[in-house]
C-alpha cells in the first residue's frame, strides 16, 4: 500500500544555512601550508601523475641519478601496496620514502605531510612526489607542489588527453615517455601533441626516453629553471 | 573513484557546520545538502550521492538528501544546508 505523501502546504519551507566552502578545503589548507614550507626551505617540488605503467618510476630513476651529481634530490613515492618503487629509486643513492595508501586511489596533502616527517627540507634542492598510478583521482588533490607533470607513454594511444581532460587541465607540463618505442608502437607524435593542445592550449610538452636519455636535459632544465 | 572519501569529508564538514549552528541557535535538523559539482572537478555527482547515502547510514544525517547543481568549472563546493525552519 502506498502511503500518500503529505500535501505540499503542510511542509514548512526549509531554512537555508549557507556554507559556501570547498569540499576539499581541509586538503587545500594543508597543501597551502606545505607550499609555504617548501618555499621557505627553498626546495623545488614537482609531482608526477600518470596511468599505471607510463614510466614514472623509470623516469624518476634516471632523473634522480643525474640530479644527484649536482643537487640534493629526494623522492616520496605513493602506491597502494609494496615498497618496490622506493627500493628501485633508492638505488640512485637519493633519499626515498614510500607512502602506502592502502586502498586509496591518490595521494593527499596529509599523506605528504606525514611522509616528510623528520626530513630536513632545507637540505634539499629538489623533491619529487610520485603519485599513485591513476589518471583520474589525483587531479582533485593539491599536494603543495610547485609544478605538476602529467606523464603519458607513446603506447597509450594518441587520444588519451581527450579521454582524460581533467588531469591535463590541472597539470603544468605534459611529459611524453618511452619515446624510444614510438615507432614500434606506431605512435603519431604530431597527433598526440595536437590532442594535448586541444585539451590545454599552450601546455608545455616534453618528449623523453628514460632508456636512451633523449629529452632528459630539457626535463632537468625544467626542474631547475626556477634557480 | 574517490567519491566515498569525499562523502566522508562532506559529512565531517556538515557536522562541523551543525555544531557551529547549534551553538548559536539551538537544535538543527538537516533535510538536504546542496552542492555545486563542476564538470572539471573529476567527480561524478551520482556516485557522490550514492557514496553519501551509504556513508550517512547510522549517523545523524541518515535520510538526508544530496542535491548537486552541475557547473562548468572545477569547483566542488558545499553551497549550504536545507534545514527545518
Amino acid at each position: 500500500m502506498r502511503v500518500p505523501s503529505p500535501p505540499e502546504a503542510q511542509v514548512a519551507p526549509a531554512r537555508i544555512v549557507e556554507v559556501r566552502r570547498s569540499l576539499l578545503k581541509a586538503n587545500d589548507l594543508r597543501a597551502r601550508e606545505l607550499r609555504q614550507r617548501f618555499t621557505a626551505a627553498g626546495v623545488r617540488v614537482v609531482s608526477l601523475v600518470s596511468s599505471p605503467g607510463a614510466g614514472k618510476t623509470a623516469l624518476l630513476e634516471v632523473m634522480l641519478t643525474r640530479l644527484r651529481r649536482t643537487h640534493a634530490a629526494a623522492a616520496l613515492v605513493g602506491d597502494l601496496a609494496t615498497d618496490n618503487d622506493a627500493v628501485r629509486l633508492a638505488r640512485s643513492g637519493a633519499p626515498v620514502r614510500q607512502i602506502n595508501t592502502g586502498n586509496l586511489c591518490h595521494l593527499e596533502a596529509r599523506m605528504v605531510e606525514e611522509g616528510l616527517a623528520g626530513w630536513d627540507l632545507g637540505a634539499l634542492d629538489v623533491l619529487f612526489l610520485e603519485n599513485v598510478g591513476n589518471l583520474v583521482c589525483p587531479s582533485a588533490y593539491d599536494l603543495g607542489e610547485a609544478e605538476r607533470w602529467v606523464l603519458l607513454s607513446v603506447t597509450e594511444g594518441e587520444d588519451k588527453p581527450l579521454k582524460y581532460p581533467t588531469i591535463f587541465n590541472t597539470a603544468d607540463v605534459a611529459v611524453i615517455t618511452k619515446l624510444d618505442l614510438a615507432a614500434a608502437a606506431g605512435c603519431d607524435l604530431a597527433r598526440l601533441r595536437t590532442n594535448i593542445a586541444k585539451v590545454r592550449p599552450g601546455m608545455a610538452i616534453i618528449e623523453v626516453s628514460a632508456r636512451t636519455g633523449a629529452g632528459l636535459e630539457r626535463l632537468l632544465q625544467c626542474v631547475l629553471r626556477w634557480r | 573513484m574517490h567519491e566515498l572519501s569525499l562523502a566522508m569529508n562532506l559529512i565531517e564538514a556538515i557536522e562541523e557546520v551543525i555544531e557551529q549552528e547549534c551553538a548559536q541557535r539551538g537544535g538543527l535538523r538537516v533535510r538536504a545538502v546542496r552542492l555545486r559539482v563542476g564538470a572539471l572537478s573529476g567527480v561524478s555527482a551520482d556516485a557522490l550521492a550514492f557514496a553519501y547515502e551509504c556513508a550517512c547510514e547510522g549517523t545523524g544525517l541518515a535520510g538526508t538528501r544530496l542535491t548537486a547543481e552541475a557547473t562548468a568549472g572545477s569547483e566542488l563546493e558545499i553551497v549550504g544546508l536545507e534545514v527545518d525552519p
